[in-house]
Formats: structure tokens, sequence, C-alpha cells
């Protein structure tokens, strides 16, 4: 279709090879889904598919991550369920581990069943945004109390609309700690990072002093066998502080006061711009690669330090196409590396497990064994356009509440949120004894916005027993 | 559901219209912007048309959903996202936070496209990637039959030189 250039053989080639390169060549939407939502946007009663087509059109992914296809069951369920919202194109959920590297954008993010603290990290000032729709002036108190509260209350239902009531399976994983946990690995961690001295037992086992006078591997018996490694002679911040003595006199430099005058007389103090962007992110890969750590399959992303001074790279292992939670972290510094923590445990297979059905997971947020009173939290409010004014309530000067009519209903209001997405993939679980793995959970999205997440795996493969 | 028709545009109209072209409106979408958000922005997109399809051209339909997928993707990157993905800062070029280029497989290919201008870039990948020439490349560009060829060429000259360049 394109006709050869006789001047300028070279740019249709290149063209070519741009084509060839194409991501999305063979990648086709869901009918079925895709049907679904213009109905109800537009209002046009669109045909949504009959079974058979919709499992003729193969639902596939971006041609750059074939190795992930969405498995049967949910074109199954595509098929059996009419409008089907289970993951869907954009999830992968395969169950093999992604060789790859891929852009830190397209490799969708953990999933959290544990409390997150705020930890959401970018997601922490969205947790818990007020419901846009049911409760409006009735519930103005409680939806500021949301607003600063980290739950919704505690007082929330759940329905579940256009889920897909099809069971399936998924692989769990687990950190083998014990596996690597033992003086023989502090000491090659130690050795790549050129820290000297013979590991000892101090909280874990250590390598150097551990007080933060010099450099330090020290390696934990947790889960995942964490470790961590710290020069204070790297760190831009860490010499300069411990210079600014009183043996600094404040006549010399005749501020008078201790502190910032000292900087420049530390000798320890690093200066200098740290590498950025891809420097950054060529040398954590280095030293991850010099720690036995496997980089083809890590998405790495640069964090804003706020300085110029250092950065920190943040490597994710990707486990069947999803970021797991425990990323490592690497900070850089124009004098090498200051910081690398992470786990160093090895994922082992764990198998299959059986996982209950779209529905079924909402189910079990109202389920107090698992729902939001018993660790299904709300984690973001993802969708911009979901999201209220609720930061916006203006502040005034306060005052006294109306006194209770005698005989009006008692305020208690109760949330409802319909969840209309559900994403399967993992998530990080630590048990009673500290062992750690990745199970397979959901993520179940309402449609004010919210996002909750429960455990997927069913009650049968579940140790219910109280501990 | 009562659907009023605009112009002769009525359901079957816009059945048509899905059927022919989502695919496409999905593959340009999915060439340029997170998996993740791929299905949103397609049935935006399809949205966009129903609600404006009195101003579809007929027999240039396709350009047209190109253009529009082209807004709707300018409107989504000028959101912030408040979860998942830390964007890379970037040293200014741009062209790292191109999910366009994250996508491409072939080195070569990526660090060509990397080196030419957002503009030039935008026509090579409408080229190479939706197969637009001619009339249609015009009508998602928004200019002039004459200055799309000539603004083809150009991009097409200067992909040639930094592919020789890698």
């Amino acid at each position: 279709m394109s006709t050869q250039d006789p001047e300028q053989p070279d740019a249709q080639r290149a063209v070519d090879a741009v084509r060839a390169a194409d991501p999305a060549a063979q990648s086709t939407p869901d009918p079925v889904r895709l049907r679904a939502a213009l109905s109800a946007s537009t209002g046009v009663p669109l045909d949504v598919g009959s079974p058979d087509a919709a499992e003729a059109e193969v639902v596939d992914e971006l041609a750059v991550r074939r190795a992930r296809r969405t498995p049967r069951w949910i074109q199954a369920a595509a098929a059996v369920a009419g409008v089907a919202l289970v993951g869907g194109v954009g999830y992968a959920v395969g169950t093999q581990r992604t060789a790859a590297p891929q852009a830190a954008s397209d490799v969708p993010a953990a999933i959290s069943l544990e409390q997150q603290g705020g930890s959401a990290g970018d997601a922490g000032s969205e947790i818990a945004k007020a419901p846009s729709a049911a409760g409006g002036q009735a519930m103005s108190s409680a939806r500021d109390k949301r607003a600063a509260s980290f739950f919704y209350g505690g007082h929330t239902v759940f329905h579940a609309k256009g889920l897909s009531s099809a069971t399936g399976s998924q692989d769990a994983w687990a950190y083998d700690a014990a596996s690597v946990y033992s003086a023989e690995t502090a000491a090659r961690l130690a050795d790549a990072l050129g820290v000297k001295g013979k590991p000892h037992e101090d909280w874990g086992w250590t390598v150097g002093p551990n007080d933060g006078t010099a450099a330090t591997v020290s390696l934990s018996p947790d889960g995942t066998a964490s470790m961590s490694y710290y020069d204070p002679a790297k760190d831009p911040w860490a010499g300069c502080v411990d210079k600014s003595a009183p043996d600094a006199p404040a006549a010399d430099s005749g501020t008078g006061d201790s502190g910032t005058a000292s900087m420049g007389i530390g000798e320890t103090c690093a200066t200098g711009q740290a590498p950025k962007d891809a420097t950054a992110k060529a040398e954590a890969k280095d030293v991850l690669a010099s720690l036995g750590v496997d980089t083809g399959s890590l998405v790495l992303e640069v964090q804003e330090d706020g300085t110029d001074l250092s950065t920190t790279v943040v490597a994710y292992p990707v486990v069947s196409g999803q970021r797991t939670d425990l990323p490592w972290s690497v900070t850089v510094v124009k004098e090498g590396v200051s910081s690398v923590n992470g786990p160093v445990a090895p994922l082992v297979a764990l198998g299959s497990y059986d996982v209950v059905s779209p529905t079924q997971a909402v189910e079990r947020l109202n389920d107090p064994r698992f729902g939001a009173a018993g660790g299904a939290i709300p984690y973001a409010a993802m969708r911009e356009g979901a999201a209220t004014d609720v930061a916006s309530a203006p502040s005034q000067q306060p005052t006294v509440p109306p006194t209770i009519e005698p005989g009006s209903p008692i305020g208690w209001p109760v949330t409802d949120v319909t969840i209309t997405k559900a994403r399967l993939g993992l998530a990080n679980h630590t048990e009673q004894d500290g062992s750690t793995a990745l199970v397979p959970s959901y993520e179940l999205t309402g449609s004010d916005g919210s996002v909750w997440s429960v455990i997927a795996v069913v009650d049968d493969q579940l140790d219910l027993a109280s501990r | 559901m009562d659907v009023p028709p605009v112009g002769g545009r009525d359901a079957a109209w816009f059945e048509t219209l899905v059927g022919e072209h989502a695919t496409a409106v999905h593959r340009y979408l999915a060439r340029r912007v997170a998996i993740d958000d791929v299905e949103d922005l397609t049935a935006d997109v399809l949205t966009v048309a129903w609600r404006r399809r009195d101003e579809v051209p007929e027999g240039a339909e396709l350009p047209w959903l190109y253009r529009t997928a082209g807004f709707v993707l300018a409107n989504h990157r000028r959101k912030s996202r408040p979860v998942l993905v830390a964007d890379v800062p970037d040293d200014g070029s741009g062209a790292d936070d191109d999910p366009a280029l994250h996508a491409v497989r072939d080195d070569q290919a990526r660090r060509a496209l990397a080196a030419l201008s957002p503009r030039d870039r935008q026509i090579v990948l409408l080229h190479a990637w939706e197969g637009l020439t001619g009339d249609g490349l015009a009508e998602v560009l928004g200019i002039g039959r004459g200055g799309a060829d000539a603004a083809l060429s150009r991009a097409r000259s200067r992909l040639a030189a930094a592919w020789a360049a890698q």
C-alpha cells in the first residue's frame, strides 16, 4: 500500500520496521464488554452478542505480552454470563512468569490485602473518597468522617452488578526465606556490596557495625529474607548532620548556629548531582544483578526524591503479569549506591488454587470472615471523575448541632457499594508465623470509584481455624 | 428505549459503526496508552461518535474516529493519575513518557522513533500503524491534503535519517 520512494529506499525500510514493531497489531477489544459499556453510556440498545460470537472473537493481549493470555475460564465466563466484567482485556491473569522487561506503566500494580496505612503511596490521599451517589445530605457528617477515616466507616454493604459467576483457578507463590536465610547469604551480599567483615547475629545476620557509623549489610529472619544495605558515607545527609557537631565553633563560621553552617566542613558529605533516570536505573540494575536478582523480570521506576542529591529507583518483580508489592529499592548518589533493600527469598510455586467467582468475591465483602470488618479494605478510589469533592468541604466555624427530635429515627447511615469490576491477581499475604506468600486475590471496583480487595482462594483451601 | 436519530443516524448506524471500527479505535489506543485505559477510552471515543453523530463524515468515519481518539487521548494524558504508576520524571525530551514508545518491541525502531519530534512521530505512527496516507491522514491531522502529503514526506525522511543513525 505504500509506494517505494526511489530516492529514499531507507525510508520505506524504516517505516516497514516500525510497522512490524506495532504493539497492537492483533489486539482486539472485548466485544461484549464494549457493547455493554456503550449501551450504558449512549442509551443505544446495542446487541451484546451471542455466546458463540463472544467465544469466536479471541480476547487477546497486546502482542508484546503474548505470553500472558487470559485463561480459558475467563473467556468461558464471558460466553456464559453475557455481560461479563471479570478481569478482561486490560488485566493479565496468566500463570507463567513474564520474562520480558516491561514499561512500568503497562504492568498492573499489586493487589493489597493488608492494611495500607497510607502506604498505597500515590493513592494515600485518595483513600476513602465518599460515594458520589446515595446518601447525600443525610450522610454529610458521616462523609466528612469518612474523608478523614481510613475505612468507609465500617457500615458498608456490597452487591455485585454484571459480574461473572464462573469460578476458576490461579497459581499462588510463596517466598522461600528459609532456603536463603543464612550467614553465607549475608556474606555473599556483603561481598557484592564491598562491605567488609564476618557475619554476626544481631537481629538477623549482619555484616558491619549496624549503628550507622559505617556500611552495613543485614539479612532479616522474616518471611521474605529481606536484606538491607546502607552506607552512611554515601548518604548525602548522614555525614553532614554528624559533622555539625560542637567541634565546629560557632565563632568560626560567624553564623552563630550549628547545623547548616557545617555543611562545607564534613568531608564525608556527599555532594553533587545524583545520576537520574536511565543512568540511575542502569546503576540500580547493576547492583541488583550483583546481588543475584533476576533483573530481566523487573519493572523499574524512578521515584521523586525531591532532591538532586539522590535518586531512588524502585524495582518491582513481576509475577503472573503483575507487579508484586515487595519491590527492591536502590538509592543512587553521585558516589554510587548508598542504600539497597529488598526481598532476597526466592519465590516458589505453590501450585494452582481454586478461586471463587467474582460474584462470590463480592459476597465475601459482606461476610465478616473476609469483609470490610475483617479484611477488605478500600485502598484506592482510582477512577478520575468518580472522585467527589470530599476534600472541598468548606471550613466554617463550628455550630451547635440541632437537638434530635423525640421519636425520630436514629441516624445509622449504611453505605451501599455496587461492585462493577473485578480483577483477579496476586496479593501479598503474611501468615501469623511470618511466612509470606502471593495469594490469588480479587481487586473489586465499585461504581463510585472505590477499590476493594479480598482473597480469592476458595473456603476449602483456606485454613480458617482461629489461632 | 427511544433513541433520537439525527440526520438519519440511528441505532442501526451506530451498531454498524461500532462493528466496523471498534477494533481500529481499540488498536489506536492500545498503541499509545497504558493497557488499563484502553477499554474505557475506546468506549469514550465511540460514545462521542454517538453524541456527535451528525458530524461524522459519511465515508470517512475512521479518520474522524482517529482524530477524536487523539483528542480523548490528549485529554486523558492531561489528567493526573492518582494511583498506580508514578511517571518517570523525564529530562524534558518528552520521548521517555510516550507510551507508544514503550510498547515498541524493536529496539532500533524505538530509538529511531524516540529521536523524532513529537509531531513527526505522531505522523509516522499514524502512517505505519494506522496505515493512513493522503486524505485520511489529512483528515486525522486536521490539515489540508497538500499539507498532509508534505508532512508525511518530511516525517518519512526524518525517520530514515534517524533509522540510519541507529
